[in-house]
């Protein structure tokens, strides 16, 4: 017997055994690799008693398995389908992709609506936001504005709750014969209350000035500007000069340079006489 | 002769449908779990029948015949139509499958020896399935049967311990209580002698 002849019949008998699947595990991994290094002799015949082996299958009963792996392997199959992203689930994927990308487009639509509703929403309560903001600052200087007033009555009450008080009439004179104003006086504390009314408006640069003339002479009380000469204007006088009603004579109002003078220099406005107490 | 020309002319109608088989598993290969259902529909029985005589165990044989369709929906990518048909692949990965089932360790531990050289005698239930399946089924079979019968009896012994019983030749060795070698060589005598039977009258791998 020739090496070749050896060799052939080495490669059958491992074939034949291989095809009925009755090779030992070593010597199976053998003919494997006789196999991948097979020429193409070896290979037909290889095919040929796989071919042959194959065909004992026909002589096994046939038999009917149970519905259930039927069913066990498409659910199998099923779950395999779904967590894989083979070109058949891309179809579902894509089905469903388009599905959830509708949904999405209807789920930012609504959204959309909702957030332009909501700036509308949101512009609409800022303007009413700013008007309420302008509303409470308007109301803000009304309470301000009232504040001052009450406190300026206040003020005008404390000095007329005083024991003893004078109160001294000032009429217009030849530059402004439609003005008057009060003095209420309360030489005690040396405070005094003023209002005016009529008195026009202050030019640029200048003042109105209050003067007591005491035995005579004037002395300062105080400077102040009218600005709304519409509107009557208090003024509250503090550290008046040391006087009484025994040695004052008058009150009288002069325009004076801004800041006041020592001496009256200007027009007299107003003017009244302290009347004396009878007793 | 004349039979087994007939026979064969049955056996190559039978496989006429190896195309409509290749187009299936292409579908396969894509993921198409109808046309898995299809190949199930149409190899099942053969194949079950073909665990069974291996196996033994029903609920076991239906284990293997799941993982088998498990595998040809996993592997449908490593079948090459250029390289054997449907039948043959599905048959080769079956017999694999039964025979990695019966040496697994499991199996070994839980299964009593008791050998026969006989085909497994079991209920013919040709009744319950398509007239012009079992029509084909059985005249390939009778083909094939007839076949075995042209060969040796000791090389048919061999043959069949090997087939229907899954041993591997050290085991036939032993339980026929022969040499090794005689029963390497009783396999590839009793192999080629089938092969040369069946091979003018079946198309090759199939």
């Amino acid at each position: 017997m020739t090496n070749s002849t050896q060799h052939t019949e080495h490669f059958e008998n491992l074939c034949a055994a291989y095809v009925l699947n009755a090779l030992d595990l070593e010597e199976q991994q053998e003919f494997e690799q006789l196999l991948q290094e097979g020429n193409e002799e070896q290979m037909q015949t290889f095919y040929e008693l796989r071919s042959a082996a194959n065909q004992l299958a026909f002589t096994t009963e046939r038999a009917e398995p149970s519905l259930a792996v039927k069913k066990q392997l498409m659910k199998r199959i099923k779950a395999d389908t779904d967590t894989s992203g083979t070109a058949a689930t891309v179809t579902d994927i894509k089905e469903s992709s388009s599905n959830r990308s509708a949904l999405a487009m209807a789920a930012s639509f609504a959204l959309l609506l909702i957030t332009l509703a909501l700036v509308f929403y949101a512009f609409n309560l800022n303007s009413e936001i700013n008007n309420k903001e302008e509303l409470i600052t308007q109301r803000e200087a009304e309470i301000t504005e009232l504040k001052n007033e009450v406190q300026q009555k206040e003020e005008l009450l404390s000095i007329l709750e005083a024991r003893t008080v004078d109160l001294i009439v000032m009429s217009g004179l030849e530059v402004n014969p439609n003005g008057y104003g009060k003095v209420i006086w309360d030489p005690e504390k040396k405070q005094a209350l003023l209002q005016v009314s009529n008195l026009p408006a202050v030019p640029a640069g200048k003042d109105y000035q209050l003067w007591l003339f005491k035995n005579n002479k004037p002395l300062p009380s105080g400077v102040f500007a009218v600005n709304d000469p519409s509107k009557d204007s208090f003024f509250k006088i503090e550290q008046m000069a040391d006087a009484n009603e025994q040695n004052a004579n008058a009150f009288a109002i002069t325009l004076e340079p801004e800041g006041g003078s020592p001496q009256p220099t200007g027009d007299i406005y107003l003017s009244g006489n302290v009347e004396r107490d009878a007793n | 002769m004349i039979i087994f020309t007939v026979l064969a002319a049955i056996g190559k109608i039978t496989h006429s449908g190896s195309e409509k088989e290749i187009e299936l598993m292409q579908k396969i290969k894509a993921k198409d779990a109808d046309a898995l259902k299809q190949l199930y529909e149409q190899y099942n029985r053969l194949l079950f029948g073909m665990i069974l005589s291996i196996v033994k165990k029903r609920t076991e044989a239906e284990d293997v015949l799941q993982e088998v369709f498990v595998n040809v929906w996993e592997k449908a990518h490593t079948f090459k139509g250029s390289r054997g048909n449907v039948y043959s692949w599905l048959v080769t990965l079956t017999r694999n499958k039964s025979i990695d089932h019966i040496r697994s360790k499991g199996y070994k531990t839980q299964q009593k020896a008791s050998v026969s050289i006989h085909e497994p005698a079991f209920t013919l239930e040709g009744d319950k399935f398509d007239p012009l399946e079992t029509t084909i089924h059985s005249d390939r079979a009778e083909l094939v049967k007839k076949a075995l019968g042209e060969i040796p009896e000791s090389q048919r012994e061999v043959l069949k311990i090997a087939y229907y019983k899954g041993m591997t030749q050290s085991e036939i060795s032993n339980h026929l209580e022969i040499p090794l070698g005689t029963v390497k060589t009783r396999t590839r005598q009793g192999m080629i002698k089938l092969k040369d039977i069946l091979e003018s009258f079946i198309q090759q791998n199939d």
